[in-house]
């Protein structure tokens, strides 16, 4: 049945995406062209300006990319799970559960596939398709491999938490009966609050782990301090479990307000 | 077949009147074979249940007969045709005299009304 | 006599506001069933609440001896008063979605009804009018084979010519295992299809009868006498 939904997911979803992305690309070909064109003529100022503002355009759009993401995920969620459509999804012989699952999936895809399209658009610009400019930094703050896999895994479920945390907010607030939208909200203010919360715990939790009660050891470390020290590792290991934590939380909130409470307008 | 329904007598009442009313005009004739209760309460706009306890009725009262794979037909009884058709001539005229004197006419006048109007009405035809 | 959907002590209340009350009602199979009620009774709640897409705070709900869940969603057909297909969907990318997600759909049932309307099936939903959209549900939920089709307000705001092809598709529909539960106020216009009545009033099921008894007894249209009992 996930399968399925996945399916239609996808068929809904490409257009929007597939646009964007190719919109992207087209630019950044234009930004690599002009590049080209100024390396060539240098003293060419319409190929300069061009090659700026397609440039500059470029990096926008590298950032909003995920952010249009972000946007696109939510409005999705909500329109088809607790609006109008949510009619038809909710009457399909699937498990709630799966129908939640099946948008953070997803979302997640589009994630990957945004990170996927921007380090190309960055391989093609730098002319660097090694990133090799990657690994020379990874060096020199000391980056080991291990370090530099936990990162990758803390960003895989940041973008996992934080969707769940998006998604949790809007079923928190489809619970009211007159304002779901400033409900939601609402909610996620409150779970932002407590996700403070937790992450001061896990912090003192942390500090007392690593320093035991003497506190004055934790506020002499300087910068070399901390990367030859191996703490910034457990750091990286603490936030990871952290955002487990969200992940099953947030999403244990939202599958179980659709299994029992669902409340469509 | 033209079926009109009234909102305040029970439908399958109304089902066998207007049955009984195709047989007497002659419209069903004996022998003649009926269509099956669901498309038939689809055409009269009726639920398929209420055609189905007129049918049954209709049989009861020997008017239809049902052969258990071929379907319901109309009884060949001409007789019973014929009583049919007096049952409701006489349920007609009732309610026609009942309608003039509603409209202060007396059985008398009725008649002679109705006789003017055969003529203006009918010249036409025959 | 097989019962196929059993509410019992069934409550429903939207934060304050409560609008099923102790709700009792049992429906049998084989029937086309008139859920009749002024706004706001409790109709399209206990509809929702069957379908399941609605919780309820009480009570207990069987359809076909299930509790309201997959397998109940499995034999319900559910049409609702709005549109709940995404507007850039295709008309046949509708039909492929109900045969992917349900057993009992009969694909080339409602390809032929749609033809027959003269329904493209490229057009998009969007693109297709208010009344056309409405038709297009109809012809999907009711090319399901369920058990228990539910239809909220089926037949307002649409036109009189169509109004007698719901009408008609629903007389097609049916069939002596399932049962047909229709919710309107345009009491006139459906009565002659039900078989039987269900009167809400303030969450409760103050009536519950054949069409014809209503008729005989009473020697009034159910219409008629919807109008004393909901009189103002």
């Amino acid at each position: 049945m996930l399968r399925k939904l996945l399916k239609y997911e996808f068929q809904s979803q490409y257009g929007l995406y597939g646009g964007i992305y190719l919109f992207m690309l087209l630019l950044s070909a234009v930004a690599a062209a002009m590049g080209k064109l100024c390396e060539k003529w240098p003293s060419n100022q319409v190929f300069k300006i061009i090659f700026v503002i397609s440039l500059v355009m470029v990096v926008i759009g590298c950032m909003a990319v995920f952010v249009i993401t972000t946007v696109m995920s939510i409005l999705r969620y909500r329109n088809n799970l607790l609006k109008d459509e949510g009619y038809l999804m909710h009457t399909l012989p699937v498990m709630p559960a799966s129908l939640h699952f099946c948008k953070l999936a997803a979302s997640f895809v589009w994630y990957a596939a945004d990170m996927a399209i921007v380090t190309f658009i960055i391989m093609l610009l730098s002319g660097d398709w090694k990133l090799s400019w990657l690994f020379e930094m990874a060096d020199i703050i000391g980056c080991t491999t291990p370090m530099a896999v936990l990162i990758i895994i803390y960003i895989a479920l940041s973008a996992l938490s934080s969707m769940s945390i998006f998604y949790a907010a809007m079923n928190l607030g489809s619970l009211s009966y007159s304002s779901k939208g400033v409900m939601s909200f609402v909610a996620y203010l409150i779970i932002y609050m407590v996700n403070e919360l937790i992450a001061l715990a896990g912090l003192a939790v942390f500090i007392v782990i690593q320093f035991g009660t003497d506190f004055s050891a934790f506020l002499e470390m300087n910068e070399s301090a901390w990367i030859n020290s191996g703490y910034t590792m457990n750091i990286m290991i603490m936030s990871v479990i952290i955002s487990i934590i969200y992940l099953v939380g947030y999403n244990a909130i939202s599958v179980y307000i659709l299994n029992k409470k669902l409340n469509l307008e | 077949m033209e079926w009109v329904f009234q909102g305040d007598k029970p439908i399958y009442l109304q089902i066998m009147e207007q049955i009984k009313a195709q047989m007497a005009a002659g419209v069903l004739k004996p022998g003649d074979k009926l269509p099956a209760v669901r498309e038939w309460a689809v055409e009269a706009g009726v639920n398929p249940n209420t055609m189905q306890k007129a049918l049954s009725e209709l049989e009861r009262e020997g008017l239809l007969y049902s052969v258990r794979t071929s379907g319901r037909f109309v009884s060949d009884n001409p007789r019973q045709t014929e009583a049919l058709q007096d049952v409701l001539l006489q349920q007609y005229m009732q309610q026609f005299t009942e309608n003039m004197i509603k409209v202060g006419c007396s059985p008398k006048q009725a008649a002679e009304a109705y006789a003017r109007y055969v003529q203006s009405v009918f010249t036409e035809d025959e | 006599m097989d019962i196929l959907v059993d509410c019992k002590h069934v409550k429903k209340s939207y934060g304050k506001k409560e609008v099923l009350k102790d709700f009792d009602l049992q429906l049998g199979r084989g029937r086309i069933i008139g859920l009749l009620g002024p706004n706001g009774s409790g109709k399209t709640t206990l509809i929702k609440i069957l379908s399941g897409i609605l919780s309820r705070n009480d009570g207990e709900i069987t359809i076909a001896g299930l509790p309201v869940g997959i397998e109940s969603k499995k034999i319900v057909s559910y049409l609702p008063e709005r549109t709940y297909f995404s507007p850039s969907m295709r008309v046949r990318q509708t039909l492929q979605f109900f045969a992917d997600f349900y057993e009992d759909f009969n694909m080339d049932k409602a390809q032929d009804m749609l033809s027959r309307l003269n329904i493209q099936p490229s057009s998009k939903i969007k693109e297709l009018s208010k009344g056309t959209r409405e038709k297009v549900q109809l012809v999907l939920v009711m090319s399901r084979e369920a058990q228990l089709y539910l239809l909220d307000e089926p037949i307002g705001g649409v036109d009189p010519a169509a109004r007698d092809y719901i009408l008609k598709t629903i007389l097609t529909g049916y069939n002596e295992n399932a049962s047909i539960l229709i919710s309107t106020h345009l009491i006139s216009d459906v009565e002659k299809v039900l078989d039987e009545v269900v009167f809400i009033k303030d969450g409760r099921v103050v009536l519950q009868e054949a069409a014809d008894a209503i008729r005989e007894q009473n020697g009034k249209s159910v219409d008629a006498l919807f109008r004393e009992v909901f009189a103002c």
